[in-house]
Formats: C-alpha cells, sequence, structure tokens
C-alpha cells in the first residue's frame, strides 16, 4: 500500500495536468453559416466591342475612340487591345480620358490605312466622374493608322495619337450623369454637381463610389459657392447593398464638427439623401463614428434643395402690350398677377417673377429708351394688391431681362436679382436701391444673357456668343461671379441660354455645321447634347426661358430637363415643343382687350 | 507460438520483480501488518488523495472549461459582428470577377483587425475565397496561417459552409501560442467567402494554469496536512492502546499488579478503567484460585503422607497374613491373596499421588546425567516382557546401532517409557507394538505404535489428563492408576521435552516422546514424526 501513494499522486499530477486548454482540438461545428446572398447582376462581362468585334474600319474606329468609356484604371489596357502589340508597347497614353466631339465623321478611305477625326474637345473625364472643360477651345485632328493583323480579317490600331479618348456618344451611352450635391457656403440650400458614372457600376457600388466623390470635393468650378465636407470626413468600409430598406452609412468622426454638431448633422444627413436621392430607400441610417446610428425616413429633406420647390406646371406669363399676362393652360391662369400691383403693371418690356414658399418676387423692365427702368418688388401674398414697386437706381439704358438669383423666405433684403445692362451685369436688391454691377472677368464680348439655376449660385452666361458657366457667392454686401468657365456647346455662336435642369442648359445659337439657329439642351459641362429644336432656319434667338425639370418630378424626363421652354426671336415669342409653337394672343389667359391687332405677345417668362 | 513465448519471458519476469519485489517491500509491509498508525494514515493519505485529486481535477477541469467557454462565447458574438461586418462590406460587390473585390477584402481585414497585438501575439484575421482561387487570402498580421487554419477547418467551413471553432497551437514568429481559431462563412452575393479570426488563448490558457497550479498545490497541502492530522489522531487514539497492550503483556506476564493510567473522562479514560477493573478482578480471581489449587495440591500431599503410616501398618500385617495364607481356609486364602494385591494397587496408587503433589508442589528436580537411552528402551521392554506374553503382544523395538547418549534423568525417562510401552501393550488388542528411536544433534525422539483400537478424535490431550480414561467401563487390567500419562508429560516437561499423542480409531496410536540431548536446550524440532509415516497421508491432513 505504501507504493500506491506515489503512484496515486503521479496519477493524479498527469490527470491535473491533462485537464487544462488543450493543446489541438478537433474541428468542432458551432452552427450552419449565414445563407449565401443572391447575386444582383449578371455573371456576364459587360457588353464592350472589343478589337475583334468587327472589321469594318468606321465601326473599328467608333469602337477605338469608346474604348477608354470603363473602369478607369482598365482604360490603357483596354485602349492597348485595339493595338498591334507593337503599338501597344509603344503607347503611353496621358491617363485622363479625353472627351471629344467629332466634328463630322472620321474620314476613312478605303486602301488609305490612315484615318483622320477632326474633333472639338469637350473636356477631360476624371476618376471621379468629374468632366472638366478644357481651359481654351480646342479644335484639332487626329490621325490613326489602321493595319491588318496576322488572322488577315481584324484591324489593328498601328498608331495613335498619346491620348485615351472618349467621343461625346461613347460618353452618353456608357456613362449616365448623376448629380451630387454640396452644402452652400450660407447653409440656404444644396448645389447640385453633376457627374458621370460608368452604367457598368453595380448599383450596390453607386452609394460607395457617390460618397468618394462627395469626400473628394466638388468641381473646381463650384469651389467658391459650396462647402466642402470637413477635413478628415472618410468612408468607414463600404455603404453596404441596401437591406431591410436601409441605407447603412458609416462616417468618420470628423464627418461633423463638434461646433454645431446637430445642425451640421442633419446637412450632412440631407447632402447624402439629395446625392443618393435616387437609390434612396424609406431608411438612411447614418453613423458618424462609434455614435449612435441615426434613422432618417421620409422626404423631408427635399426641401433643401430649391429645385424641389419647382411645380409640374408652371405658370406662365408673357408681356403683351406692355402688361405682364398669364398664359392659357397653365395654372391659375384667371388669377391676378402676383406681387405686380395692376397699376403698375403698364408700360413692361421683361419682367422676371419668382417664387419661394411664402413670397414673390417681381422685377419689370419698364419703360424704353431714356425711361428705361427696373421695379422691383416683394410680397407675401400672391395677388399682388400689396406689393409696391420700387424702382432700382444706377443702372445704364440697354436693359436685358432680369433674373432673380438669390431669394429668400425670411430675408427679403438678403434677395439678389441680376440684369444684364449694355452689356455689363449688374446686381439688384429686393428692396430697390442703387444697383451694382457684377465683375465678370475673362468673357470676351458683350453679356447678351444671363441665367441663375434654382439652386441661386450656378450661372450661365452667354457672352459674345460664347457660354459660360461660373458661379455667384454672397460677398459682402453684394454678390461675386467666379471666373466664367468657357463651355463648348454644338452651338457657335449662342445667343441665348437658359437653366433646364439641374445638369442641363437650354441653349440657342447656330450649328456649327451648317449655320442653322437651333434650340438644344446642353449639359451643364457642355459635352451631352438633346434636341429640341434642331433647325429654326436662320431666325435668330434672342431669348429662351425654360422651366427647369423638379429633380423629385417622378415623370420627368430620364434626362432632366426642362418640358417648358420658350423663347423669341425677333418678332414673335414661340413655345418649343416638337416644333416651333408661336405664341398667340389667342393663348393669353385675358388678353388685354384695347390692344392693336398687330399686337403680339413677347418676353414669355415663368414664375420661377 | 511467439506470443505464447513472449507472455511466458514477460511472465517469468513478472514473477522475478515480483520476487525481488517482495523481497525489498518485505519490512515496508511488515511495518504495515504491524502498525495500525501506519495503516491509518496511508489509507488517509490514499483516500484524501483521491478524494482531493478527483475534486482538485473537476476543479481545474470546469474553471478551464468555464475560461474556454467565455472566450469561445466572446469570440462567437465578435465573430458574428465581424462576419455581419464583412459581409456588409461584400454585399457590394455582385460579382466575384470585381476587379474592386480584392481591395474590399483588403480593406475590410484591415477594418476587423483589432490591432490590439498583446506582448504574446494578439489576434488574426484572414479572409480567404477557397471557391475563388484569383482571389488571395489575406491575413492581417500577415502570418503563415497554415498552422492554425487546418484543411479540416477549411473544408468544414468552405465546403459545408458550416461555422466552426478549433483549438491549435502554432508557432508564430518564434513565439509558440495557443490560438482558438474561428472560422465562419461570409455569404456575398456571388457565394461565399471564408471569414477566420484567430484569437491567442494566452491569457486563458496562463489563467487555467495558474488555477490548476493552485488547486494542485492546496491539493498536495490539505493532503499532507490531513496525513498529519490523521497520524496525530491515531497516535492520540493508538497511544493508550499501545499502553493498553504493554500492559496487558505484562499482566499476562506474571506482573498481576500492573494497572493503566486513568487520564481524564474520555472513552480511552473509560478503557483504562475497564481494563484495571478486569485486571483486579483478574487478580484477585487467580489469587484465589492459586490459593484454592495450593490447599487442594496441600490436601493430596498431606492426605498421601497421612495414608502412607497407617498403610505401613496395614502392610506388615497383610504381608503376615499372605505369608501365612496356606494355613488358611482357602476362601481365607484367596482373601489374603485379594488384600495383598489390592494393597500393592493402592500403594502404587499413593506413589503416583505422592509423586504427582511433588510436581504440583514445584519439588520435582531433574536429576539429569549423561546417559545411553537405548539400555533403558531394552530394559524397559523385557521387565514388560511377561506383561506382553500375557497380551499375546510382540514389541518390536527399531533402536539405533549407536548408544544414544543423551543428557536425561534416567529414572524418569525409564518411568515415562514404561509406561508408554505399558499402555500399548494394554491396547494392542494383541497385535505388534513397534518401538522406535532416532536421534539428531538437538533432540532425542521415541515413538511407540501400537495398531490398538486408537484414539478418537480430542483424545490426543484428554490422555494427558490426570484419572482420564478412553473407556470407563473397560476392565482394569494391568490396575493403572490412571496417573500415569500424567506423570509422564510432567516428567518429559521437566526435561524441557514434549510427549505428545496421536491416534485414530481402528488404526492405533502413537506417543512420542522428544528430550533435547542437552538438559535446558529449547526444543525446535523432532526428529521424529508424530504421525506415523505406515498411515495412510490423505487421512493425516
Amino acid at each position: 500500500m505504501r507504493r500506491s501513494l506515489p503512484c496515486l499522486v503521479v496519477v493524479s499530477l498527469l490527470v491535473l495536468s491533462g485537464c487544462g486548454i488543450p493543446d489541438e482540438s478537433g474541428v468542432t461545428v458551432v452552427g450552419p453559416g449565414p445563407s449565401t446572398g443572391i447575386t444582383s447582376g449578371s455573371d456576364a462581362t459587360p457588353d464592350q466591342a472589343t478589337r475583334t468585334t468587327t472589321s469594318d474600319r468606321t465601326e473599328f474606329v467608333d469602337n477605338y475612340l469608346a474604348a477608354a468609356a470603363g473602369d478607369y484604371d482598365g482604360a490603357i489596357d483596354r485602349v492597348k487591345e485595339f493595338m498591334s502589340p507593337r503599338a501597344g508597347a509603344d503607347f503611353k497614353p496621358v491617363t485622363i480620358p479625353r472627351v471629344i466631339r467629332l466634328v463630322g465623321n472620321p474620314l476613312v478611305s478605303p486602301g488609305d490605312p490612315e484615318v483622320k477625326i477632326t474633333y472639338e474637345l469637350v473636356g477631360t473625364l476624371g476618376k471621379n466622374g468629374l468632366l472638366e472643360p478644357p481651359k481654351e477651345p480646342v479644335r484639332g485632328k487626329y490621325e490613326i493608322t489602321l493595319g491588318t493583323a496576322e488572322d488577315g480579317i481584324s484591324l489593328y490600331v498601328l498608331e495613335a495619337p498619346p491620348f485615351l479618348l472618349i467621343t461625346d456618344t461613347a460618353l452618353a451611352s456608357r456613362y449616365t450623369q448623376r448629380t451630387i450635391y454640396f452644402w452652400n457656403t450660407e447653409h440656404t440650400g444644396l448645389i447640385p454637381d453633376v457627374r458621370y458614372m460608368l452604367r457598368d457600376v453595380p448599383i450596390e457600388q453607386v452609394p460607395t463610389t457617390v460618397i468618394g466623390w462627395l469626400i473628394e470635393g466638388p468641381a473646381p468650378w463650384l469651389k467658391s459657392a459650396v462647402e466642402l465636407l470637413p477635413e478628415g470626413t472618410a468612408l468607414l468600409g463600404k455603404v453596404p447593398a441596401i437591406a431591410n430598406q436601409t441605407l447603412s452609412i458609416n462616417l468618420s468622426a470628423q464627418a461633423v464638427p463638434t461646433e454645431g454638431a446637430p445642425e451640421a448633422l442633419d446637412r450632412l444627413r440631407r447632402q447624402l439623401q439629395w446625392s443618393l436621392r435616387t437609390l434612396l430607400p424609406d431608411n438612411l441610417a447614418l453613423k458618424i463614428g462609434h455614435q449612435e446610428t441615426e434613422n432618417y425616413y421620409g422626404t423631408g429633406y427635399e426641401t433643401s434643395n430649391a429645385a424641389s420647390r419647382l411645380e409640374r406646371l408652371p405658370q406662365r406669363f408673357a408681356v403683351y402690350g406692355g402688361k405682364i399676362v398669364r398664359l392659357s393652360e397653365s395654372p391659375r391662369a384667371v388669377e391676378a398677377i402676383p406681387a405686380v400691383p395692376p397699376q403698375a403693371n403698364k408700360d413692361v418690356r421683361t419682367a422676371a417673377l419668382s417664387s419661394t414658399a411664402t413670397s414673390t418676387y417681381a422685377a419689370l423692365v419698364t419703360g424704353s429708351g431714356g425711361s428705361e427702368a427696373l421695379r422691383v418688388g416683394v410680397t407675401l401674398d400672391s395677388s399682388g394688391q400689396d406689393a409696391t414697386l420700387r424702382e432700382v437706381s444706377g443702372l445704364p439704358s440697354g436693359l436685358g431681362y432680369p433674373v432673380w438669383a438669390m431669394t429668400s423666405d425670411d430675408r427679403p433684403g438678403s434677395s439678389i436679382g441680376l440684369i444684364i445692362g449694355s452689356g455689363g451685369l449688374y446686381s439688384f436688391r429686393a428692396e430697390g436701391g442703387a444697383a451694382r454691377q457684377v465683375q465678370v472677368s475673362g468673357v470676351i464680348g458683350k453679356i447678351t444673357a444671363i441665367t441663375v439655376a434654382p439652386d441661386g449660385h450656378r450661372v450661365a452666361i452667354v457672352a459674345g456668343g460664347r457660354l459660360y458657366r461660373a458661379v455667384l457667392a454672397v460677398s459682402g454686401d453684394g454678390v461675386s461671379l467666379s471666373e466664367p468657365e468657357l463651355l463648348r456647346p454644338p452651338l457657335n455662336p449662342v445667343t441665348a441660354a437658359d437653366f433646364s435642369g439641374e445638369g442641363w442648359l437650354t441653349v440657342a445659337g447656330t450649328r456649327g455645321g451648317d449655320g442653322r439657329v437651333s434650340v438644344m439642351d446642353v449639359t451643364i459641362d457642355g459635352a451631352l447634347q438633346d434636341p429640341r429644336l434642331a433647325d429654326l432656319g436662320d431666325d435668330t434667338v434672342n431669348y429662351v426661358t425654360a422651366y427647369p425639370a423638379n429633380p423629385t418630378n417622378p415623370v420627368s424626363n430620364e434626362l432632366g430637363n426642362a418640358d417648358y421652354v420658350s423663347y423669341t426671336t425677333a418678332d414673335a415669342a414661340w413655345d418649343a415643343l416638337s416644333t416651333p409653337v408661336r405664341i398667340d394672343a389667342a393663348d393669353l389667359a385675358q388678353p388685354p382687350g384695347d390692344q392693336p391687332a398687330n399686337t403680339v405677345p413677347a418676353a414669355p417668362f415663368f414664375l420661377n | 507460438m511467439p506470443v505464447r513465448r513472449a507472455l511466458r519471458v514477460v511472465r517469468r519476469y513478472w514473477r522475478v520483480v515480483a520476487r525481488h519485489g517482495k523481497q525489498y517491500t518485505a519490512p515496508a509491509r511488515r511495518a504495515w501488518r504491524r502498525s495500525l498508525h501506519l495503516r491509518v494514515v496511508t489509507l488517509t493519505l490514499v483516500g484524501s488523495s483521491l478524494l482531493v485529486g478527483t475534486f482538485g481535477w473537476f476543479i481545474a477541469a470546469q474553471s478551464a472549461n468555464i475560461l474556454l467557454s467565455r472566450t469561445q462565447d466572446e469570440i462567437s458574438s465578435s465573430m458574428s459582428g465581424k462576419v455581419a461586418y464583412a459581409y456588409s462590406q461584400l454585399t457590394v460587390h455582385p460579382q466575384a470577377r470585381d476587379p474592386e473585390l480584392a481591395n474590399t477584402i483588403n480593406d475590410t481585414v484591415n477594418e476587423l483587425f483589432d490591432g490590439d497585438q498583446a506582448e504574446d501575439g494578439g489576434s488574426v484575421i484572414s479572409i480567404r475565397a477557397e471557391h475563388y482561387q484569383d482571389l488571395p487570402a489575406v491575413t492581417l498580421p500577415n502570418v503563415d496561417t497554415r498552422q492554425l487554419i487546418t484543411p479540416d477547418m477549411i473544408r468544414t467551413v468552405a465546403e459545408q459552409g458550416q461555422v466552426a471553432q478549433q483549438i491549435r497551437t502554432a508557432d508564430l514568429n518564434g513565439i509558440t501560442t495557443k490560438y482558438l481559431v474561428y472560422g465562419s462563412p461570409v455569404p456575398t452575393k456571388f457565394g461565399h467567402l471564408e471569414l477566420y479570426y484567430m484569437v491567442p488563448l494566452t491569457t486563458e490558457d496562463r489563467a487555467a494554469n495558474q488555477i490548476r497550479t493552485t488547486v494542485l498545490v492546496t491539493g498536495i497541502a490539505l493532503v499532507i496536512l490531513l496525513g498529519v492530522v490523521a497520524g496525530l489522531v491515531t497516535r492520540m487514539v493508538v497511544t493508550p492502546v499501545r499502553v493498553a497492550a504493554r500492559t496487558a503483556q505484562r499482566l499476562s506476564a506474571g506482573l498481576l499488579d500492573q494497572r493503566m493510567k486513568v487520564d481524564g473522562e474520555d472513552d480511552l479514560a473509560l478503557l483504562a478503567a475497564a481494563f484495571n477493573q478486569m485486571a483486579a478482578n483478574l487478580q484477585r480471581q487467580i489469587v484465589r484460585l492459586e490459593e484454592m489449587s495450593r490447599l487442594q495440591r496441600r490436601f493430596t500431599s498431606d492426605v498421601s503422607h497421612e495414608l502412607r503410616t497407617p498403610l505401613t501398618t496395614v502392610r506388615m500385617a497383610a504381608d503376615l497374613i499372605f505369608s501365612e495364607r496356606e494355613d488358611f481356609e482357602p476362601a481365607v486364602a484367596r482373601s489374603a491373596e485379594l488384600l495383598q494385591a489390592e494393597l500393592d494397587r493402592f500403594e502404587g496408587l499413593l506413589t503416583d499421588l505422592l509423586e504427582i503433589s511433588r510436581f504440583d508442589a514445584g519439588f520435582a528436580a531433574l536429576d539429569a546425567e549423561h546417559s545411553d537411552l537405548v539400555p533403558i528402551v531394552r530394559r524397559v521392554t523385557e521387565r514388560l516382557a511377561g506383561l506382553a506374553e500375557r497380551a499375546g503382544v510382540e514389541v518390536e523395538l527399531r533402536l539405533p546401532d549407536t548408544p544414544v547418549i543423551a543428557e536425561v534423568d534416567p529414572r524418569r525417562v525409564e518411568r515415562v517409557l514404561r509406561n508408554l510401552v505399558g499402555n500399548a501393550i494394554e491396547h494392542a488388542e494383541a497385535k505388534p507394538v513397534v518401538v522406535t528411536m532416532t536421534t539428531d544433534e538437538a533432540a532425542v525422539a521415541v515413538t511407540v505404535r501400537d495398531y490398538g483400537i486408537g484414539l478418537k478424535p480430542g483424545e490426543e490431550r484428554l490422555v494427558f489428563n490426570r484419572f482420564w480414561r478412553a473407556d470407563p467401563s473397560r476392565a482394569r487390567q494391568t490396575g493403572g492408576t490412571g496417573l500415569g500419562l500424567s506423570i509422564s508429560v510432567e516428567d518429559a516437561r521437566l526435561h524441557g521435552g514434549w510427549l505428545e499423542a496421536w491416534g485414530s480409531p481402528g488404526e492405533g496410536s502413537q506417543f512420542r516422546l522428544t528430550l533435547p540431548v542437552r538438559a535446558g536446550d529449547r526444543l525446535v524440532a523432532a526428529p521424529l514424526p508424530l504421525i506415523p509415516r505406515d498411515r495412510p497421508a490423505e487421512v493425516s491432513s
């Protein structure tokens, strides 16, 4: 028995040593894994033409000019794929693709390996979907040398200019416009920033991409008017695909500054909601850093964009015999003219009306020649009975069409309008007083048209027959205009322009090719076009007005430009429907009866 | 058969080992047999070791389990968070061929990585795409996970789509660490990837080891303490018992006034008191019995002495009458002969009684001298030749050829042998009687064997009682006094020898006298067996 004692101690030691955490164990199944998701896209590769798609030279060149469109980082490889191995090895292009508009068709001559392409540079398309117009108009020729591959059928590019080229048609077909938004510096509204997103981007990756763009900042031309996201803002992870009608976004803590955090957070969420509006499910779950997730439901954010106030059917007006009159077949056709007292409604040449949620602003140019005057007024009552119009002093003669740029609900004093006077730009205030000249630098020629987007900051200018874009910024007691950027619409010269949507301008001018006057919509960067009235002969359009499309309007057309466009020529006012339709006295809702027979409605405008 | 041979070898070695073991452990075994103290302490140690060991093992195993399961729970919940995060991140990729997918996996791993690198290795996170060979496994920190993620694990997670866990010990960057490896499939829109989360169990392992050490040390201390306590307690009990035993030994050795010390009022005090009471009673009883025995022996001695004087007178008268009997009438003459015979018997009886009382009184003294025992035996048989002839018994002598010299009292030895041979002839029923004598260096043995009626079981001891007879109804042929064997036993004992009997009904009987060669030597063995060799062996058992 004495022997058993050490044995026992040894055994107990062994047992004890065996009862810790084991060094190795078998695989223990804890439970079933989560179920596999369902793919949203097809497994097929995107339908992009390759070198061997065609052996027709014209088509081949078209395909080549679309090859750079697609995934940004793979652009060079895709273009090289069209080249002979040697040409591909030598091909060292500028990495940022150029968007070009072909002037005429590429010149393909049988037997000549060289293809000549006349182009106009529209801009460069950055990775962030931003199309930046060139500083100077560029028009030139590219020469591409084609060769036949070893198989004797398919073609090779043997020599090409060292650029990645995308034609505007490829841009239109492979990309879609996607508007992102930034807050203006006054925090009163969102300013749209139009980008181009590949149609191939899976819908799940759109939010991540868009937020990446937002973090990267606005387009350079908007910078002076918008507020950037705070420094250090970053997307934590990716934005997961929408699940349970919720889009969850997790941003770094720096996204909301500590000062005025609730307001900043509210702005941030509205900015995000607007930027992701087309994808937005019921709920946006926004998480800042490690803070509690905030959930935002509903469409309350829509008010942050002034364009959301635009009606589906605009109230239309025209000037008839010196009086502002309503056009029939528009809402409230029998009501009084808002903000313009009836006794003041005389001797009117051009006018602009703008309404906010509570107020209506009016600006009338009356008289002509030496008695020309701009009178402005604001009323809280839409009937216009109690309104008084005050004259704006300090304007030169030769006034154009007034436009209201920034109109405010509660502070009429801060509302500002713009008017062209003898080729210069002037700003005026709603309470009258002296007009101020707005410096417009870098444009050549006289300003002939000015238009302000519903956001109140983006401006398009027609000067010297060219189209420019710029932004208005509030500075001191007035406004200042950033240096205008030249756009390259396919019209030359441009005679009139107006915003017809968040990313669209309706411009009128002479077509480059044949010198015919046409009215068309071009994107705010001048790249894409949507013809409205292709051929108006040679009747110069001196004024065009459009009622911008409401981005929240579900029946708005896919492009998001206006349904209502009117313009004037030297002797008449027209509606731009599928064909030009003249606005006659019969179109007026309540035409004043005491007008001469040859009086025609003029200066049509909308209650913006 | 080799197996059988091997077994045989093993058995042989086992036997050798066992024998050696037995040899070496003999003192231990003796101590075990003899010491209650040792037994109690050992049993307590064994019992408490078993008990403490079992509990210790249970506690240590349980705490290790608790530690492990807590960690598992933590990791499991952390894991589900990670899987959910990875899932949400990967939802943006509907296709596995998305070139951005690798970046997303990288970013996800980066995000999921805890980053807090403990001194002995932090957690490792890895996303693998077993089904998409184009996607490389992303691991952070970038260590070789082959030791951690076993093919079994990969099979369970990637192919069966199960969440699984495994404990692995791996040598990462020169540090051997125990890891709990957790694996879960991460569903994506195109299939699933696998997320592995490897958490070092260093803290838990250390805690488990500490608990185990604590339990072990405590257990050993407890066992030792219990042993000590058991030793002390047993000592408390055993010491008085030992004292009692010693006292009892002394009592039994005749020191009747030995008493235990009564200390206190507990059970041991009660035992001591009861023991003392018993000792006192015994002493009283023994003294009384001794007194009675002394009186009885004195009475016998006195009576014998007192009877001798008148007997002498009667004897003289009877001798006269006997010598003159021819002058009497036949009837009277016959009476005179009877008288003479009975007087002989009476005288013999009286002599025996006196001899016995001499033994009882302790006056018997050994008159030892170196004598040859062979002539003594021959003399005895010669003297009894007449009796043997009358009984028709042949006495056979088996004596050594050489003289058998021993330091004995020849008179007493002759008396013993006469008694034995006479009894044998008497009970031989006309069958031969064999007298055998043998000697070795230490002892001389004489056996007397008869083949008469024998002895019934139990009678071997009774035969030596005073006045005992095998069959009381039996006629007294030889007119023995019934004291012969008693005196013989006393004679043998006086020599420091033995007188023993064996008998079996129908097989006769054998008496053996064993005497030491040198007076005063202690007898160890007899040169002749008590049970005769001519007897069937099976009966002897």
